[in-house]
Formats: structure tokens, sequence, C-alpha cells
């Protein structure tokens, strides 16, 4: 099996916001973020991998299973985190795993013990006591405890410090030595995915612009800088968005080679990094002008 | 699976068990009626398990863990009655120790009517107010459900007693069919209840978006 997710022209409605004709293919052995501003619909589609919303039209199937016929065997085989904490206050860590581990149907206690060591969590503390950053570290003690195959992640590193952030990542890259598992990843800070991600899906306004190779990204975006006598209709349609002022314009191009061929020396032309692709495409496909 | 989860409804509590034991005591001091203690004290852990499962985001965590939503409402179901027996359990041996000097207030209504008039109490209450709570409580509602089911518990105590009372003095049929046949009949329509109320928690919860 190749894909140990796929969603399949799925759509949500609320009042205000929907996630339109969503599909996707998420690859076994892989690291696949998912990016894209705040309300963007990242976290819709994370839940929809969960259950823990259900799309109105569409399929979502994981690990070639759906929900309906499934939900037990899917959920054993995933490890879950999650932005907020999902852990009792009045608990301690031991009395959480308590709870938890037996609803597992491979959880290994002592691997368990071992990330607690290796974090230095304490069992016996409640978990009200925790710091933001030991809730997330216990909850990935969790997740990584019964042998999961497929790690969902929303958010896992927001409102984390830097050296936690590293310390977050250095272990997911830990997780993927064994080239069994998959980690999807949902979150807005463009430079713990550049690390460790394999591939890019970037969601806007409830639909999935583009899912690629980081590689591919890296490779070909490019932001080009330059005069405004530069463009013309011709020029522009190599763009994928630009902002323009009285005299400069700044543009991202999904072709790098096209780009240079375009405009030689007289733009200046950079590989975009993710934060740029974000930033340009924010404002789709239509040019912004910037006075 | 299911006991599972039961059993996580309870653990839950923790420390506040101690609590619950010594409002427990409380009540039977003032010697209110076995009736009363049992309800309120029952209402109070199950209303508690829903307010420690809202701050705790307990819907995510436990959707995420390998169960069906089906399985989460019925044990929810579940461990009230299992709170019930034992709520009912340490009254009566409390009641047993004190040798029958704690004695109910409406002393007309014998224990065992007491106990029965505690389980349709808790069941009707929790069958109005479970799927509601399914339904409507969030995090920041979540503690006036809490108080509004209390509430209601009590309310629910005084209007078995009262009710008893009104149809003993008034109606002759009760006469006629006798006390056991009247607990009987309303402890059948209360299960009655809980069973569609069981339904339609279920039904509320499968749809529910959890965000």
């Amino acid at each position: 099996m190749e894909h140990v997710i796929e969603l399949k022209n799925v759509n949500k409605s609320y009042d205000h916001f929907s996630v339109s004709d969503v599909s996707l293919q998420i690859k076994k052995g892989f690291v696949t973020g998912i990016i894209g501003s705040n309300g963007a619909g990242k976290s819709t589609i994370m839940r929809m991998i969960l259950n823990l919303l259900k799309p109105d039209s569409g399929e979502v199937h994981v690990f070639g299973m759906d929900y309906a016929k499934h939900e037990k065997r899917i959920k054993d085989r995933i490890g879950f985190i999650f932005s907020e904490d999902v852990l009792y206050d009045e608990l301690t860590l031991h009395d959480q795993k308590k709870l938890i581990a037996p609803c597992y149907s491979k959880w290994d206690d002592a691997l368990f013990h071992q990330y607690c060591e290796s974090f230095e969590l304490p069992l016996k503390q409640k978990l009200k006591s925790f710091s933001k950053g030991m809730k997330v570290k216990a909850t990935l003690a969790i997740a990584l405890s019964h042998q999961a195959e497929l790690f969902i992640m929303d958010e896992p590193t927001a409102g984390l410090d830097p050296v936690f952030r590293r310390e977050f990542l250095d272990i997911m890259q830990d997780i993927m030595l064994d080239g069994e598992k998959s980690i999807v990843l949902s979150t807005h800070i463009m430079s713990d995915l550049s690390s460790i991600a394999d591939y890019i899906t970037y969601v806007q306004k409830g639909q999935i612009v583009f899912s690629k190779d980081i590689h591919d990204l890296q490779e070909n975006y490019a932001v080009v800088r330059g005069g405004i006598e530069l463009l013309d209709r011709d020029t522009e349609q190599c763009f994928l968005a630009i902002k323009k002022t009285k005299t400069g314009f700044e543009g991202l191009s999904a072709d790098l080679n096209i780009a240079e061929s375009l405009f030689g020396t007289e733009a200046i032309i950079e590989k975009a990094s993710l934060e740029d692709i974000m930033y340009y495409m924010q404002g789709g496909k239509n040019v912004a002008v910037v006075n | 699976m299911l006991l599972l989860l039961i059993k996580k409804d309870l653990a839950i509590h923790k420390l506040s068990w101690l609590l619950y034991f010594a409002m427990l005591l409380f009540f039977m001091v003032f010697n209110k009626d076995v009736m009363f203690v049992v309800a309120i004290i029952t209402a109070i852990v199950t209303m508690n398990t829903f307010h420690y499962d809202e701050l705790a985001h307990g819907n995510k965590l436990w959707n995420s863990l390998p169960f069906t939503r089906k399985e989460i409402v019925s044990a929810r179901y579940s461990t009230l009655l299992v709170v019930l027996v034992l709520v009912t359990g340490v009254v009566m041996a409390l009641a047993r120790i004190t040798n029958g000097e704690w004695s109910s207030a409406f002393s007309r209504l014998a224990i065992w009517e007491e106990v029965i008039g505690s389980f349709i109490v808790m069941m009707v209450s929790a069958s109005l107010f479970f799927p509601l709570v399914y339904k409507f409580a969030q995090k920041k509602t979540i503690f006036t459900f809490v108080i509004l089911y209390i509430a209601t518990a009590i309310a629910g105590v005084y209007a078995v007693y009262y009710v008893y009372k009104y149809l003993m003095e008034n109606i002759t049929f009760i006469q006629t069919i006798g006390t056991g046949v009247y607990w009987a009949l309303l402890a059948i329509g209360s299960l009655i209840c809980y069973a569609l109320s069981w339904a339609v928690s279920l039904k509320i919860y499968k749809s529910k978006e959890l965000l």
C-alpha cells in the first residue's frame, strides 16, 4: 500500500467557512507537512483524517480502510498530538498512562518509561504542574509507545520555545528512521517543516493549492524582484502572485528556469523559501498592489 | 473496551472521591433522606465527569483513541448506573452502621422505596440532561449544566416525595394497586426514559463536531 491516507473529493461546510473538494494522498514512509495561514482549513482536514469531524461528502481512507467499518483498527495504529492539552490536569502522568495504555493493542510500557526518562518527565507529578513543552512531550511519549504507524500532529509546536521545537524535530527524524512510519504535520511555522518534511501540501481558503515534493518546491520556486518596467502581459504569466509598487515588483514563480530565461540579470532571482511561497500565495493568483 | 471507559469515568475524579464522601457524611449528619443523599451525590459525580472531560478536551482525546462514539456514550450511561449502585451501597452501609439512628425526614417511605426513588430521579434527570449536554455543552457552558442538573436532581427528589404523598392521600388507585406496583411502574417508566435518552444521545454524539 503506497498511500497511508487518501481523501477523495472531501467537502465540509460551516456557516462562514468551507473545505471544498479536497483530494489528497499521503505517502507511506514520509513526512507530509500541511501548511497554510490561520483559518485556512488545515485543522479541519486533520480532524477529518482523525474522524473527529465527518465530511459532508467525499471519502476518507486511512491505511486503505474507512472509519465506518474499521474505526478502532485505524485508530489503534495512529499516534496523535494536538496543539491544545488533552490530558487531565488533576492526574499524574502515571495515572494518565494507566488509563490510556490498555486502549492500545500494542502498548509497550518499557518504551513509555524509556521516553519519559529521556524527556525528563516526572511520572508522579500532577499534569497541571507541567509546562506547555512538558505536556507536549507527555503526549508525544504516549503517541510513541504503542507502535503507531502513522502520526497525526496538529500544530504540535505552537507556542513552544525554539529549543524544544528543535528537540521535537530531532525526535520526529528518529521516528522516521525505519522507513515504515508516516507523519502528517500541520503547522504555520515553516522553519519546522523545511528540515523534516518530504512533501508539502498548501491549503488556502479550504482548498488544496498544491501538494508537492519539498525538493521540487525548493529547487523550482523562485522569488523575482525587479523594476516595474520589466512587467508586461507576457512576463506576468510567469508568476503565481505578484506584489507591485510604483517603481518595482516582487513575484513568485513556480519555475526558476523560466524566470531566469525571461529576466536574466535584469531582475534579482532567488530560490523561494516555504515562508516566501506561503506569503506570496496568500494573495492567490490575484495581483496584489502595494503602494 | 466499555469497561475501560467506565474505569476512566471513575478514575478521573481521583481525590474528589474523598470530597464526595465528606459531602455524603455531611448530608447524613444533617438527617437528609436516603433518596436525597443518593441523588445529589450521584448527580455531582456524574456531572463532574462531564466537567472534567470538557476541561481536558476529553472528547477529542477519547475519540482519537481506539473507541467508537457509541462506546463513549454507552460508557457514560453505564457509569451513571455504576455510580448509583456505589453511592447507594455506601449510604446503606453507613445507615446500617448507625443502626437506623439516621432516619428519613419522610419516615412514611420505607428505605427500599427511597432507594428506588433515587434511581427514578437519577434516571429521569439524566435522561433529560445527557442529550442536552452532548448537544450543547462546551468548555464555557458545562458548569451551567452541572448546576442545572444538580438542581433538577434535588427538585426531582422533592417531586417524588410530594407526588407520592399526594397520590396516597387523594387517589384510591394507588392504594388499590399497592405501593410495590406503584414503584415498579415508576421504575419501568424511568428505565424506558433512560433507554430512549441513550438512543437520542448516541444519535447526537455520532454527528457531533469535535473541534
